[in-house]
């Protein structure tokens, strides 16, 4: 009787813990929705605002006024009338990401390295949350950064190529803008990658005679190198998508036929988008959601090839050591032959 | 390991130092490239400048010549700070703001020194008017359009009081005519609504440029009438919205007060009828700017800044010659 009342109480306490389970389950599915519904709402949202500006006839008195589809994809000069293409603006946002890779991968991951493998423990945890206040300042924050030094700072070196630039607001500018906004990223998850390597590979390598900085380069940056590579993609999706302080240092020209010349000025899509919005209507404000799908459409697939290089760096790995396994399985049924 | 990476961390910091302190005056050099900067598209001093320097096809859009690429500066603050930073560079902006400025030089345009004195008796041409224009409410019988009509009316009488007149002034507008005798106490006694207690909301639409200045009346009207129920929301979308705005309207709403940062042409002009009191509200001058050092042009005339925009004079020394 009482084991009856007992086991009552349990199977209540348990159908309670249920319900409880339950709810939580229903509140977490409601914020996924919200969540994913305001993601795909603002794409779509995007989407439709972006395709107007090739339907709609914007024009007033009989004009027609809309953006020529053929000019978007072919012509090299981003205007607002209609007649304006893409084609530099894409190419100048991946040059300036290129660039501004060239100048944020190394200094990175030598500073990751140094920051989890060399530097005394003291100066180490200093270093890091240095790093980690650098990834929360505020884009604006690193335009006027670029506008006050950077740009003089460029423009002295051009100066000394003898060209000249805009006052320094130039590509190289932006470029270098952007690698001091994505080094903390990079930086951040390589030190993560670089402290996930195992000490046994460490002290493997350094029992076999190597030195310290062979080990360092040799070691720990080739075990790390998927997560650092992962740190890299995420500071390139920084650097497509910054428009405030590429905004602030480019210049925003409107042709782009010199934009490999990094002394320059030029235009990014995001940059595009943002200038001159407080005064746009009409077609020229609508286009700019054109402008929007395009940039989307430029992260995804940047993202897509990435994940695929990676992805084949890894499928190469393990080709190699499914090789080097079928290698030994003949070599010891060759011996067991003999 | 640890010293060498000092060391490149040392030599590093040490070129950005130099390279912060190196503002170096090294006299100017007539042989470089002018370097052009032109607001973005849209806004109205480029269309004031384009179209006062006789190159009207590129007051509106990015229309430049073969080889011509100027930098867009997104601001009139801005525009300032880049031709600061560049010993080449020449733009334009408006003359409010430019004042006390000691890193750029106004060109004089046709020989005229640009000043409120100038611009008010017209001996400086590179000027456009704010003009405004207001609703027709004579079709409206219902009491809450006549209060509209009286709020918006007496808002047209505050821009002629000398305390209107102040607000315009301390926002940077230039100001042509002399204040009206009438006084605030005046429109308060002629106008019973702004004593009132009624709720009234009148709206304006039209030019961004004349935002500073709208602002500065608005805040200076609404403190000082009695009605405190009273609200003027702003909608600046563009010039070319105000008289459509105060007519037929925009996405079904007519607002009642429209300004323009240029002139009412004669198609929008067909558009108004009698009650559709518009003029001018003030004056803005804009002023093409050059960096302080630039030793190579101290005055310009329409023909020299189009050439300079067209890519026809691309040295400072040509334009010399």
């Amino acid at each position: 009787m009482e084991n009856q009342l007992s086991r009552n109480k349990l199977d209540n306490k348990n159908k309670r813990k249920i319900v409880g389970d339950k709810i939580l389950h229903a509140i977490l599915f409601f914020l996924l929705l919200l969540a994913s519904s305001i993601i795909i709402i603002s794409v779509v949202f995007i989407i439709i605002k972006g395709v107007q500006p090739f339907i709609y006839n914007y024009g007033t008195d009989g004009e027609i006024l809309k953006q020529d589809i053929i000019a978007f994809f072919t012509s090299s000069r981003w205007t607002y009338n209609g007649m304006g293409g893409v084609p530099f603006l894409v190419l100048t946002t991946l040059y300036v990401v290129l660039l501004s890779l060239i100048i944020s991968v190394p200094t990175s991951i030598f500073a990751a390295l140094f920051i989890a493998k060399i530097a005394p423990k003291g100066l180490s945890l200093v270093i890091r949350s240095a790093v980690d206040l650098l990834a929360s300042i505020p884009s604006v924050i690193f335009g006027l950064f670029g506008m006050g030094i950077i740009c003089p700072m460029v423009r002295e070196i051009a100066e000394a190529f003898g060209t000249q630039t805009y006052g320094g607001s130039s590509i190289l500018s932006a470029a270098i803008v952007i690698a001091i906004m994505s080094i903390p990223t990079i930086t951040t998850l390589s030190i993560s990658a670089i402290n996930a390597v195992p000490q046994s590979q460490i002290n493997g390598s350094l029992a076999l005679g190597a030195s310290k900085a062979q080990t360092n380069l040799k070691v720990i940056l080739k075990g790390a190198k998927s997560g650092i590579f992962a740190g890299i993609i995420l500071g390139i999706g920084r650097a497509l998508g910054e428009a405030t302080a590429i905004q602030m240092v480019i210049g925003n020209t409107s042709e782009g036929s010199g934009f490999y010349n990094i002394f320059m000025p030029g235009s990014t899509i995001a940059s595009s988008m943002l200038s001159g919005i407080g005064e746009a209507s009409g077609l020229g404000y609508d286009v700019r959601f054109s402008l929007g799908i395009v940039l989307m459409l430029i992260i995804i697939i940047t993202n897509l090839i990435l994940n695929a290089i990676k992805n084949y760096n890894k499928d190469k790995q393990k080709n190699g050591l499914i090789k080097r396994f079928l290698d030994h399985f003949r070599k010891v049924n060759d011996y067991v032959q003999k | 390991m640890k010293k060498n990476l000092l060391v490149v961390a040392l030599i590093g910091a040490g070129m950005m130092l130099a390279s912060c302190g190196g503002n170096t005056t090294s006299g100017f050099d007539t042989s470089k490239n002018i370097s052009l900067y032109s607001r973005e598209a849209g806004s109205g001093t480029r269309e004031c400048f384009f179209e006062g320097i006789g190159y009207s096809d590129v007051a509106k859009e990015d229309l430049w010549n073969e080889g011509v690429n100027p930098a867009k500066p997104t601001s009139n603050a801005d525009m300032m700070s880049k031709i600061a930073a560049d010993e080449y560079g020449i733009g334009y902006c408006s003359l409010d703001g430019l004042e006390g400025n000691t890193d750029v030089k106004a060109l004089t345009f046709k020989g005229v020194e640009a000043s409120t004195k100038t611009v008010v008796d017209g001996s400086y041409e590179l000027n456009r008017n704010f003009n405004y224009v207001i609703r027709d409410y004579s079709a409206d019988t219902s009491a809450d359009a006549q209060n509209r009509s009286d709020v918006a009316h007496a808002f047209l009488e505050f821009m002629e009081t000398s305390e209107g007149k102040n607000a315009i002034q301390s926002a940077g507008g230039i100001l042509e005519s002399t204040a009206s005798s009438s006084t605030l106490d005046d429109l308060i006694a002629k106008y019973p609504v702004l004593s009132g207690s009624e709720t009234v909301e009148i709206r304006t639409c039209g030019s961004t440029s004349v935002e500073k200045v709208v602002t500065a009346l608005i805040d200076k009207f609404l403190g000082a009438i009695p009605n405190k129920n009273i609200t003027i929301p702003m909608n600046q979308t563009g010039s070319g919205d105000a008289v459509p705005g105060v007519t037929e309207g925009k996405n079904g709403v007519i607002s009642d007060l429209g300004f323009l940062s240029r002139e009412i042409k004669d198609d929008e002009l067909a558009l108004l009828s009698e009650n559709n009191v518009h003029g001018i509200m003030c004056k803005d001058a804009v002023v093409a700017i050059v960096n302080a050092q630039n030793t190579a042009i101290s005055d310009a005339t329409p023909e020299t800044l189009a050439s300079i925009y067209k890519g026809e004079i691309t040295t400072w020394a040509e334009l010399a010659e």
